[in-house]
This record gives C-alpha cells, sequence and structure tokens, in this order.
C-alpha cells in the first residue's frame, strides 16, 4: 500500500470498491482511478501507441498522455478515457487498452524491437509497392498493431444533452488568478460562469502545500468558495471543460455530469454540451508542467513533478520510496520538500543547472542530467552525468541510483490553447521559457494567472484581481474594494533545457503518439523543417492529448536544429477542442426520432390505425400507400388506389402543400409581378394555375391562386418549395418593390386540406357539405366557402389526378374528424384512401410535372409551359426566361415516354440515346425524370426531358441505365397520357 | 348534416410535471394573424381599443390582458390571442376591418404550451439558443426563435413562458420539452444529493 497514513483531500471513511483489469481494489471518495491506482502501487496502466512500450501515470490532470482506460464493459464502455481524471465510484469497471493478451505480457510489444524500423514516416517510404496492398492490407495491419481503445461496436445508449447560456463573465479556470477574478466580478454584481475542468474547485491550491495570509491556502478556498456558491449571480460549473473559443463571445464547453456516477437516474445525461455566450471571458487555465527528454524518459514511474505533489498533497498517495528528482528549475527542490514532508525518501535532486545554490538537505546534483534509466515494466535504476560535488563528496562523472519514481520538471507551458482558436500566436517569454497568451488574441477576453506568465500564486491571484478589474472597467460595473491575500511563494527560476543529448536509447517527447527527439531529427534531416511539416510528418502533437506535453519540447530540439531561437521556429496551431469530445455529446439531440422534427399532417393518425406506409416529404410524413388484406407488394396497393381514383373516388391529404393568404390593396398587382401568368384577371371565385420564375428565368415553383376576395388571394405550392416561395415573396415585397401596399402570411398549418378525385367526387362531397356542390355553384376551376354543419370550410374545384376533383379545407382542429368522416363516405362509395404512390401514378397519366421535372434548370417553355408566360405584362424572371440559350431550339423539352420493345423497363434518372448511336456523353439525348407503372393503360410510363424532344413525338430513342444496366427501347409520345380533351377533368 | 368536433394536438398529453418546472396547455379560442396596411396602424389601435382590447405592441413586446393578448410576430405582423372561443376575426368578418389591415384566423395553426416554475428557464436553455436571463428577456418581451430546430414564438410570464409552436409539430416539442424537463430536474437531483 502506498496511501500515506494521513492528510489529502480524499474521504478516508468513505471507501469505493472498483476492478481494474479484473482486479478487485479499494480507494476513496475524491479519488481519481489513476490516485487510486497509484495507492495500491499499480504503476503499469497501458501500452503505447505504436511501440507497445509499457507505460505508467505520468500526469495528474486531462493533460495526461499514456493513462488511457476503458470505462464500462459492453455496449456501455468508453474508450480512452484518462485515468487522471476518472473519479472512481462504486463498481467502477476499467481495463487497460491496445495490448494483447495482457498488459504485463503484450506481444504486439515486439514492434519496440523494430523499432528502427518504425521511424517517422516509416509506412510513407515502406508500403509504397504494390499499390493495391495499400487499403487491402498495408493500412489495416498498421490499424491493428498501433492503436488505442476501442468501441464496443454496439450503439451508444447513454444519454447526452445540450444547453445554452450567457453570462457577462466566463471564467475559465478555478484556481487562484480564476478564482480571485470571480470574486471580484461576484461581488460587483456580473452574472459570473465560472467554468473548471477538474471536480473540484481550487487548482494548484488543492494540489500544492501554499500559505495564504499566513493560514493554510486551503482556508482561503473554503471561504471563498462557500462566499461564490453564496451568490445568485455566480454559477460555479465544476467538472466542465471549455474546450473551444468561437466567434462573436461563443464558447464551447462539457460538462461531464455523470461519469463519476455508478448508478446515476435513468433521465441524467452523461454529459452536455453548452454553447457559452460571454461579453467578457477571463482566461485562466494555468500552465502544464513540461517533461525533458532524455534516454528511456518514457518508463512506468517516471513522473511530472507537479502531478507527484498532486498526489502527495491531495491524494495521500506516495509515488514511490526512493524518490529522485530531475529538474530545471525550482520545481525540483519544492517537490523534494513535499514528499520529504509526507515521509517520503528523496535519493537525489538532479538540477540541471550548475549555477544554483546547493540544497544541503538532499543530494543536490547540480550540472547534472539523467542520461538512461532502467526497468522494463517499472523504474528501477537511474544514470547520471554529473559534474559537481555535494555534501562535500566527489561524485564521478556518471553514477547510478536506485530508483523507483523519477519526478521530471522542465518548466511550465502556460495553457494559451483557448487564445489561439481564433488564429492569434502565443508570444515568447525569455524569464520563464515559455509562450504566453497574446493580448488582444481573443477579442473580449483576458488572460490571468499562469495562463500569462504569472506564476506563483502571489501573482496569479493579483492578476485575477486585476483581470476582473479590467472586465469591470469594460463592462461598467463597480469593484467592491478587494484585496488579494498574500503569498509567500515565489516565482519559477528556471534555465530553459529540453534534452539530454548524447543518450543511447530514444527519449521521448511525443508519449502518445510514440514520437522521439529522433524522429525530429529525421524529419529536420529529410527538410520537413516548418514546425507544421515536422508535426504531419512526425504526427507529434496529433494524438488525443494533442501535445499539450510534447509541442514545446519538438520545436525546442527544431530550433536547436536549424539554429534558430525558439520563437523565431513558432508553434503549431492550436485549434478546438481543448480535450477530446465525445461524439455522442456533439449529437446530443439528434439521436434517432430527434435527428429532425418531424411534422404530421391531420390524418396522421387514421392512417396509422389503417396501416399505411409513411413517406418524408421535406419534414411532412405522409402516407405513401395504405396496403389492404392479401396485398404484399407496394404496387398493388398503388395500382389498386390509382384505378380506385379513377373509376370510383379516392381521398388524399394534400395539407403538407403551402398555403399563403396574400392580402392587401397591392395584393393582384403584386401577384401579377411575380407569377408569370395573369393574375389580377382572375375573378373571385375562381383559382387559376400558376408558374413563379426565378430571377435568372427558370421555374421556381407551381402552384394555384385561388381569389376570395378583390384583394384577398390564397396561394399554394409544392410541399417541397413552401418555404422558398414565402422566403421569394418576402424579399419581392421588401425589396423590390416596396412601395405595394400588400401583406403575406403562411396559413398552411391553419388549415387541414383533402383532394377528393374520382368520377363520384361530387357526390361525396355533396353527402359532406350542408347544400348540394352542384357543377353551377363549383364549375371546374371554381372556389368558395361551404358549410359542414356549424364550420365554415373550403372548398376548391381542382385536380392534380386528371379527374374530377375537389380540395376542401377545414381549419386544422377539425381535420382528424374531417378525415374520419371522408373516411366513411368514401368507402360508402367504394373509394377509400390514395397515398403519395398513387398521387404520382395519376399525376404521370395526365401529363402534370413536379419537381421531379422543375428542378431547377428548366424554363416554362421547356416543360410545354411557355404559353403561361403573360406577353402583356413583366414578370420576375420574365427579361432573363428570353436570354438566346433559354429560347434556342437545341434545349431538352418535356416529353412522355412509353416501352416500344421487348423491355418495358423505364427507370428514373436513365439517359436516352438514338439507336445506333454509342450510349455515351456525348450522345446523350435526354434523361426520365419520373416513371411509374400505369395501371389505367397497363404499362410504364415515364416523363422525359429529350432534346428538341416536342419535334420528336413519335421517334424511338433507346434508354440506357448504365448503372442498373437496362436498356429499353421507348416511344416519345405527349407526356399526356390519358384525358387529352380533359372531358373527365371538366365533368 | 355533420358535426365535426375539434381537437387538441397535445389531446390528453398535458400537463406534465417534474420538480420545479410543469408543462401546460393553453387552449386559446381564436388567434387571428393582424398586418396593417399601410399607414393604417393607427386605425387599427383605435379599432382594437374600441373591441376593448389593447393597442399593438412595440416590436419584441406583448400587449394587452391575458384574456386579449396582443403579440408582435414578426415584420408588419401581430397575432391576437383571444380566451374566448370562435372570436377569430375572419371567420365572423369584420368589414370594419377590411380598409385597416390583412386578418388570418390562425386559431389552428398554433399550439400555446405554458411552462412555468423555478427551473422553466433552465429547462427552455436546453432547447432554445435565447438569452432568456430574467434581466434580458423579460416580462412583456416576447421573441420569434428556435427551439430544437421548430419555429416558435416565445413570451415570458410573471412564472415562466408561453411558447407557441405550429400544429404540425406540436407533439415533437412537446416531447422534446418533457425531455428537457426530465434532464434538468434529475441533475437538480444530483446537484442536491453532491
Amino acid at each position: 500500500m502506498s496511501r500515506l497514513a494521513k492528510g489529502g483531500l480524499i474521504a478516508r471513511d468513505r471507501p469505493v470498491r472498483f476492478r481494474f483489469d479484473g482486479r478487485e481494489l479499494t480507494g476513496f471518495e475524491g479519488d481519481t482511478l489513476a490516485s487510486a491506482l497509484l495507492a495500491h502501487d499499480v504503476r503499469l496502466v497501458g501500452r503505447s501507441f505504436k511501440y507497445h512500450r509499457p507505460r505508467g501515470i505520468l500526469c495528474a490532470g486531462s493533460e495526461e498522455p499514456n493513462a488511457l482506460v476503458k470505462i464500462g464493459e459492453g455496449g456501455a464502455s468508453t474508450p480512452n478515457i484518462r485515468a487522471t481524471t476518472q473519479e472512481i465510484y462504486q463498481g467502477l469497471i476499467a481495463h487497460s487498452q491496445n495490448r494483447f493478451p495482457s498488459l504485463r505480457f503484450d506481444l504486439m510489444a515486439v514492434n519496440d524491437l523494430m523499432a528502427p524500423f518504425f521511424s517517422a514516416g516509416f509506412y510513407y517510404k515502406t508500403f509504397m509497392w504494390p499499390a493495391a496492398f495499400w487499403e487491402r492490407f498495408y493500412e489495416p495491419m498498421i490499424r491493428r498493431a498501433a492503436g488505442l481503445g476501442a468501441l464496443s461496436g454496439a450503439p451508444d445508449l447513454a444519454r447526452y444533452d445540450k444547453g445554452f447560456a450567457y453570462c457577462d463573465l466566463l471564467i475559465i479556470g478555478a484556481g487562484p488568478a480564476g478564482l480571485m477574478a470571480a470574486l471580484a466580478a461576484g461581488r460587483a454584481g456580473l452574472d459570473v460562469l465560472v467554468a473548471d475542468e477538474d471536480f473540484e474547485a481550487g487548482g494548484r491550491l488543492n494540489s500544492e502545500t501554499l500559505e495564504l495570509d499566513g493560514a493554510p491556502a486551503r482556508d482561503w478556498l473554503t471561504t471563498t468558495l462557500a462566499e461564490l456558491s453564496s451568490m445568485e449571480n455566480v454559477r460555479l460549473m465544476t467538472r466542465t471543460t471549455v474546450t473551444g473559443a468561437y466567434d462573436g463571445g461563443i464558447y464551447g464547453a462539457v460538462e461531464r455530469v455523470s461519469h463519476h456516477l455508478g448508478d446515476a437516474p435513468d433521465a441524467v445525461p452523461l454529459e452536455v454540451f453548452w454553447r457559452i455566450t460571454a461579453r467578457r471571458v477571463i482566461l485562466a487555465s494555468g500552465a502544464i508542467e513540461r517533461p525533458i527528454a532524455f534516454a528511456d524518459n518514457d518508463r512506468p514511474g517516471i513522473m511530472m513533478a507537479s502531478a507527484v505533489r498532486s498526489y502527495v498533497n491531495r491524494f495521500a498517495v506516495a509515488p514511490g520510496r526512493d524518490v529522485s528528482i530531475f529538474t530545471n528549475n525550482d520545481e525540483g527542490l519544492r517537490t523534494a520538500r513535499d514528499l520529504v514532508a509526507a515521509g517520503i525518501g528523496v535519493v537525489a535532486v538532479i538540477d540541471t543547472r550548475a549555477d544554483v545554490a546547493a540544497d544541503d538537505e538532499f543530494l543536490h546534483l547540480r550540472g547534472a542530467e539523467v542520461i538512461a534509466t532502467k526497468g522494463r515494466l517499472g523504474l528501477r535504476e537511474i544514470t547520471v552525468r554529473a559534474s559537481e560535488q555535494t555534501r562535500g563528496q566527489t561524485r564521478g562523472q556518471i553514477q547510478r541510483i536506485k530508483t523507483d519514481c523519477l519526478v521530471v520538471s522542465g518548466g511550465w507551458n502556460p495553457s494559451v490553447h483557448l487564445s489561439c482558436h481564433l488564429g492569434a500566436r502565443p508570444v515568447w517569454r525569455e524569464d520563464i521559457a515559455a509562450f504566453i497568451a497574446a493580448r488582444g488574441a481573443v477579442p473580449g477576453m483576458v488572460v490571468a494567472g499562469a495562463a500569462c506568465g504569472e506564476m506563483s500564486a502571489g501573482a496569479a491571484l493579483g492578476s485575477g484581481l486585476a483581470a476582473a478589474k479590467t472586465v469591470m472597467a469594460a463592462l461598467g460595473g463597480k469593484v467592491a474594494r478587494l484585496r488579494a491575500p498574500k503569498a509567500g511563494e515565489e516565482g519559477v527560476k528556471i534555465s530553459a533545457f529540453w534534452h539530454v543529448r548524447g543518450g543511447k536509447g530514444r527519449a521521448w517527447l511525443d508519449f502518445s503518439n510514440d514520437v522521439t527527439v529522433k524522429d525530429v531529427a529525421l524529419a529536420h534531416r529529410e527538410n520537413f523543417r516548418s514546425v507544421e511539416h515536422m508535426k504531419r510528418y512526425t504526427t507529434l502533437g496529433m494524438a488525443p492529448d494533442q501535445g499539450k506535453l510534447a509541442n514545446m519540447g519538438a520545436l525546442a530540439v527544431m530550433a536547436d536544429l536549424t539554429g534558430r531561437s525558439v520563437p523565431e521556429t513558432g508553434t503549431t496551431t492550436f485549434r478546438p477542442p481543448y480535450t477530446p469530445v465525445s461524439m455522442g455529446v456533439l449529437g446530443a439531440h439528434g439521436r434517432g426520432v430527434d435527428f429532425a422534427p418531424v411534422r404530421r399532417v391531420p390524418s396522421h393518425e387514421l392512417a396509422r390505425e389503417l396501416g399505411a406506409e409513411m413517406v418524408e416529404a421535406g419534414l411532412w410524413m405522409r402516407p405513401a400507400w395504405y396496403p389492404r388484406a392479401g396485398e404484399s407488394h407496394w404496387r398493388q396497393s398503388c395500382d389498386r388506389e390509382a384505378l380506385m381514383v379513377r373509376q370510383r373516388v379516392g381521398i388524399s391529404d394534400v395539407t403538407s402543400l403551402g398555403k399563403i393568404d396574400v392580402q392587401g390593396p397591392d395584393a393582384a398587382v403584386f401577384l401579377d409581378r411575380v407569377y408569370a401568368n395573369m393574375i389580377s384577371t382572375l375573378k373571385v371565385g375562381r383559382v387559376r394555375y400558376a408558374v413563379m420564375l426565378r430571377e435568372d428565368g427558370m421555374v421556381l415553383d407551381d402552384g394555384t391562386v385561388a381569389r376570395f376576395g378583390a384583394r384577398h388571394f390564397v396561394v399554394t405550392t409544392t410541399t417541397a418549395a413552401a418555404g422558398e416561395v414565402l422566403r421569394h415573396l418576402d424579399f419581392c415585397a421588401q425589396v423590390l418593390w416596396p412601395d405595394l401596399d400588400v401583406m403575406f402570411t403562411s396559413v398552411t398549418e391553419q388549415w387541414a386540406q383533402f383532394a377528393v378525385a374520382g368520377p363520384k367526387s361530387r357526390e361525396l362531397m355533396s353527402a359532406l357539405c350542408d347544400a348540394e356542390i352542384t357543377d353551377e355553384a363549383f364549375a371546374f376551376m371554381g372556389c368558395g366557402e361551404v358549410r359542414l354543419g356549424s364550420l365554415v370550410a373550403r372548398l376548391f374545384r381542382i385536380s392534380f389526378s386528371g379527374e374530377r376533383a375537389y380540395e376542401i379545407a377545414v381549419p386544422a382542429e377539425y381535420g382528424d374528424g374531417l378525415v374520419r368522416l371522408l373516411d366513411q363516405e368514401a368507402a360508402r362509395l367504394g373509394g377509400g384512401w390514395y397515398g403519395m404512390e398513387a398521387l404520382n401514378v395519376l399525376r404521370l397519366e395526365k401529363g402534370y410535372v413536379t419537381h421531379a421535372e422543375l428542378d431547377g434548370r428548366v424554363t416554362a417553355d421547356d416543360v410545354g409551359l411557355g404559353a403561361m408566360v403573360s406577353a402583356k405584362k413583366d414578370c420576375v424572371g420574365k427579361v432573363m426566361s428570353q436570354r438566346e440559350g433559354l429560347v434556342c431550339a437545341e434545349r431538352l423539352q418535356l416529353v412522355g415516354l412509353k416501352p416500344a420493345g421487348a423491355s418495358k423497363q423505364l427507370l428514373g434518372g436513365a439517359h436516352l440515346f438514338n439507336l445506333g448511336d454509342e450510349p455515351v456523353r456525348q450522345n446523350d439525348q435526354g434523361h426520365i425524370t419520373s416513371q411509374c407503372f400505369s395501371p389505367h393503360l397497363g404499362h410504364p410510363i415515364a416523363q422525359a426531358m429529350v432534346l428538341r424532344g416536342r419535334s420528336r413525338i413519335g421517334e424511338t430513342v433507346r434508354m440506357v441505365d448504365h448503372l442498373r444496366e437496362v436498356q429499353t427501347l421507348c416511344e416519345i409520345c405527349s407526356p399526356v397520357f390519358i384525358d387529352p380533351d380533359g372531358g373527365r377533368l371538366r365533368g | 348534416m355533420v358535426d365535426l368536433t375539434g381537437l387538441s394536438a397535445l389531446e390528453g398529453l398535458l400537463p406534465y410535471e417534474v420538480d420545479g418546472a410543469v408543462l401546460s396547455a393553453v387552449s386559446y379560442g381564436a388567434i387571428t394573424s393582424i398586418m396593417p396596411f399601410r399607414g393604417q396602424k393607427t386605425a387599427v389601435n383605435v379599432r382594437l381599443k374600441a373591441d376593448g382590447g389593447a393597442a399593438l405592441p412595440r416590436i419584441g413586446r406583448v400587449s394587452g390582458p391575458v384574456a386579449k393578448r396582443l403579440i408582435w410576430a414578426g415584420r408588419g405582423q401581430y397575432l391576437l390571442l383571444d380566451l374566448r372561443r370562435g372570436a377569430a376575426f375572419d371567420t365572423t368578418p369584420d368589414p370594419a376591418f377590411d380598409e385597416l389591415a390583412a386578418l388570418s384566423d390562425q386559431t389552428s395553426a398554433w399550439v400555446v404550451m405554458r411552462l412555468e416554475g423555478a427551473r422553466a428557464q433552465e429547462v427552455l436553455a436546453r432547447l432554445c439558443p435565447l438569452d432568456l436571463r430574467a434581466g434580458v428577456f423579460k416580462r412583456g418581451h416576447v421573441a420569434r426563435t428556435e427551439l430544437a430546430h421548430m419555429a416558435v414564438i416565445l413570451w415570458r410570464r410573471p412564472k415562466g413562458f408561453e411558447i407557441m409552436v405550429v400544429r404540425s409539430v406540436a407533439q415533437v416539442a412537446m416531447r422534446r420539452l418533457s425531455g428537457a424537463m426530465d434532464s434538468v430536474a434529475a441533475q437538480a437531483v444530483l446537484g442536491e444529493i453532491s
């Protein structure tokens, strides 16, 4: 057991049982999985990405590159969770990853022996030949050998949520700087949101043995947190990582709601993705300690100094028994003192600095370097090259030190990531040998604390307060009298030292992606010298940790090799997200039926009761066909429905078609200008089929215009173009003719509308309405109001089937009632419902067009509606539709097609060729836009766009479907297959 | 003679209640869209007041008493929400309005839900991207906005919000709101435990 007897912020009275790789272990509430494992001397926790090197816990925060584990089992498991941020809970099950058959004995570790072949860019060079092998063999092989955790393959059943938050001030990081800023801004009454990725607020105040104003820092922390939580205007969100900075003061953040709970209630989401909009932001994200590269510096037992202080002070865990320390700054000695205070032995402090005062308390080797390490599954020994005398002893040049834990500190990298997300570059500060956030990097963002290089607690508190004052000056708040507590701690004294030269083994820079100093040197040798090229060539910084530990070291090595300074070499680009974000939380609210809202038609319930198959039309769900007993194929239902309309009567829900109320003194003038045909001459009580053009002369949409009064029209649109048409009308009214006095609003949702079509449709309508529906009152293309008892309905004598037909509209809340009545009445007349499929058959038989034909590339003339473009007036798109290329003879024109050979198959999208021509692009004569089987005619029919089509009626062409490999001889014919003189229609 | 009965889009589905939030249906007898013609706004106001109502509200605002609420609903458009059944203007056309404004009956088009309770705002913030803080979106404020990809009109009430959605998506909106209520309530319980 390595649990210290006292100290720490863990709840020793609340033990927590968990499993790691099948081993039953116990930790305490307040432990992370990493601290709990260290408490059991579990040092080996994973295998590296490429070489399968044994790896241990390196850090204590979200920057951890090694200790990635799988949490949970089966479908509910989540891979690649950092053990350093995962809280333990009762029954937690964790597994190590990327090893086979076991963590201690991993067969793929053979990769490590073959390392000379696996240098940076090895697969670009090695797997060149044969080309076909890449996808089939090489890539799968590499993917199997290299990797992180694997997904379960089962759907992720966890709940995710998302939300929107607004605040005056977003503070990122609840360490000393962040909390000080929150206190000041909170007391000034600002709406403050503080987000911290840890489950405890406090930052390094939880991990260090600091004093503030002469008392333990924890006292100040407790008081401050109590005050903040009492403020209604301050919201403190722990377990919340701000992952990205975006335009307009918007920040993305992931709140981990129940990763730390074994048995959260069902409705609790696993994570919530927040979009936070803040007027101002204080970035107090702290700093990440960086490693030093030396030979075999990746062994389990080698840890960052700040992490070791966290484990000792916060989690009361001893990381080793005989600890050695390798440092280039004062953090080494600070760690040594904390370890000794906790009763842990320190065997040596290896300080790269030769010019610092010796600390006699320890074996303090100055001007010294670690040049080798031993211990494959856990550190046993280090080799040190020293040049100093300590405690009067003269040490040899090379000495070996037995140690089970080597603590490393190479200085600090301020966490500038979020300040760079909008493209700014950080700036170099020589005194701390680090990049800090540039001033004004993100509009509205102030950087405070270690993130801007204020490394001591005192300086961080002061800079947090100053940042809050800057924000208040901008937002106009009044700062309460407030003093930052005094801290005794001094700033970091560092002399830059990046890597040990001349060691024998590989020296790791990027632990996550297995990139070493040698790889960077190779990139340099092969002229990938820009940091961006080096990154891509070596894959450095491209692992889940995004190079939080690796980037600085690598670019220092590159700077060294190119003879440039570190700031001249520059950094790679920091992009969101700061830490990995699950796809589940990004897709929250969008799974399954929630992917998009579904619009229901008024007959939805009855259609379901009748077992109708539904089809999407935009966001609407419309019945496609209504299967009856004995019908096993959709065509059977569709044919029956289409024939039923032709012979008796059919009813169909057409509510989804757009309906727009157009009213006003200038309504008629307005409609004349937006429609190609004349509308103003339409009489009250009449309907006209109308076509609308785009500005470029192509057809935008077709529909009907009904006149209900001198200044009142109701226009209909297709289902698909309803929104587009309304937007177009709005544009015309606001931008083109603001002088016209016309108002319009969508009434699509107000009216439930049903088509009643077939020879018996008048009989059905008469049975339904209070008064008989006569041809005098409702002639073809007539409209008006009818009464259904106390209800006023609108009736239109229009048809999309070629049969005598009506459309009846009632306020939508009466839709279901009318639907059931129609169903009953239609059945009485031997009719019933027809769906989208039959509707399509009926309109194709009659030669009507839909958006399959009006595909945005056709003029009114192309589809045979040229005569509708009125010569007596102007309209949107008229001039452009008369361009030379649009009126020439060499255009595709709408025609009908019917099979003329042995093969009867007509296929939508298939192309047409002249007989004898090779079926290649250059010989294309057009294509089929829609097709169906006509039960009325007994053979397939189609509409097609054919070159000079109208002048080629009677010609035979060859249909070739290259995709489905079908060829059919077809005869070009009129698109009107039934009732060309309209006798059935007019009744 | 047939006699059709009306059916609410949320028949039997509401109210829905969790700790801190209640979602209920509000049945307005008539909802009428009013779009005054050019230069007729004053005349419309006179007419509305003569009917015992309030004048048209400013942009983004609500006016009038609960029983005869007027809400701004977009450019030059207002909705009159009348609790009395059958009070829609254009089903019983009022010739006095003919020259003044375009009226359209929208009683069936909109479904109104009321979300109230201590956590109402928090629930709505899971679905609606608007800044709903009480100091920003105040009583009497109305907005046309989005709720889980659905177009909605919402305004603040003393204890919460009223949310209007178009009829065809009413059940989807209701399901999304109740889902957000569950999520927020469950998280609130977690907060109290930890």
